[in-house]
């Protein structure tokens, strides 16, 4: 049964069809005026945005750029303390498309003793030559205890560069992560979602942390390691920042899927 | 008689044999342990960290080769 064109009788819910006129022309629009022609503009170059991972959508972008804009302007040394979106750097647990956002290692200061160390051990055989007390060793062993002392010194700074090297907090769109390497056999790796961090606390205490501005912060979870706790860490205010940020970009996440 | 000079170069051979052994066992598990680190963490400068803990590995084995011919001959 055809439908009634009527206008009055149509329910809102009903599909309107709309049919054309057998006989009628194309209408065709006349321009009163010309196009003014405007000379051609270069095309501007686009701003450079912060390229976002394909798990943030655009409602996440505006928290994210907050984050973005704290972290601006800090080293992307590979050898820095405080790694800022690293393009190089990735860990084993990452998952597809998680974007880091900042990686951080121990505060450059932290690493003094072990490097004077080291130049006192490379010094000390001159000492002992200085003082004519490299007679006391057996000739036949001099040579050999030499390179054995110089394959020390080298181990020592070696295992202290590893373990700064190695030993990083990282902070993902999603979790934080903190890997520790104890020593030569021991390693720790706690892990904790964004969604599940309750509290952040900063820590600056002492001379040289303050004069650094570097120091512990303290993360309380509601997940099953309670407590993560990133010791001399460069910016620590800095990082309670965005990790506050990041809190509340997940809690609106949250709000927003309750929501949908 | 105890011959004290004797008992001093059998601790001083043992001394080197022993530390040697064990220095190459450790440069050993640095090396295992660089590996492990780098399969964890990935950077710029593992390659170059992984190299530095060999050449270190290999220079711990010359060394102790070193010793042994030392306390052969």
């Amino acid at each position: 049964m055809p439908r009634a064109k009527n206008l009055d009788l149509i329910a809102p819910d009903d599909p309107v069809i709309t049919t054309k006129p057998k006989n009628s022309k194309p209408v065709t629009k006349v321009n009163p005026k010309p196009p003014i022609k405007s000379s051609p503009k270069p095309p501007s170059k686009p701003k450079k945005t912060p390229p976002v991972s394909k798990s943030t959508s655009s409602r996440d972008l505006k928290f994210r750029q907050k984050v973005y804009q704290l972290i601006q302007g800090i080293t992307k040394s590979p050898l820095s303390s405080f790694l800022v979106r690293p393009k190089v750097f990735t860990f084993n647990a990452r998952d597809d498309g998680e974007e880091i956002i900042l990686v951080l290692r121990r505060h450059w200061f932290t690493n003094i003793p072990w490097i004077i160390t080291g130049i006192l051990m490379i010094f000390a055989p001159f000492l002992l030559l200085t003082f004519s007390l490299w007679s006391i060793f057996p000739p036949d062993y001099r040579l050999i205890l030499a390179i054995f002392w110089y394959l020390l010194t080298f181990a020592v700074a070696f295992e202290n560069f590893l373990s700064w090297y190695f030993n990083v907090f990282i902070l993902t769109e999603e979790r934080v992560i903190d890997i520790d390497f104890y020593n030569l056999l021991d390693k720790k790796m706690s892990e904790a979602k964004i969604s599940m961090i309750q509290d952040v606390t900063s820590k600056t205490s002492g001379i040289s942390q303050t004069l650094f501005n570097y120091g512990s912060v303290i993360i309380q979870t509601a997940s099953e390691l309670p407590l993560i706790r990133v010791n001399k860490v460069p910016n620590p205010d800095l990082v309670l920042q965005v990790l506050q940020q990041m809190r509340s970009e997940e809690e609106q996440e949250a709000i927003d899927g309750r929501l949908k | 008689m105890i011959d004290f000079n004797f008992i001093l170069n059998l601790a001083k051979e043992i001394f080197a044999f022993l530390g040697g052994l064990l220095y190459l066992i450790f440069a050993l598990v640095v090396v295992k342990q660089v590996t492990s680190m780098s399969k964890n963490v990935h950077d710029k400068f593992n390659t170059i960290l992984i190299v530095f803990s060999y050449i270190h590995f290999l220079l711990s084995a010359l060394l102790f080769l070193s010793t042994l011919l030392l306390l052969l001959t």
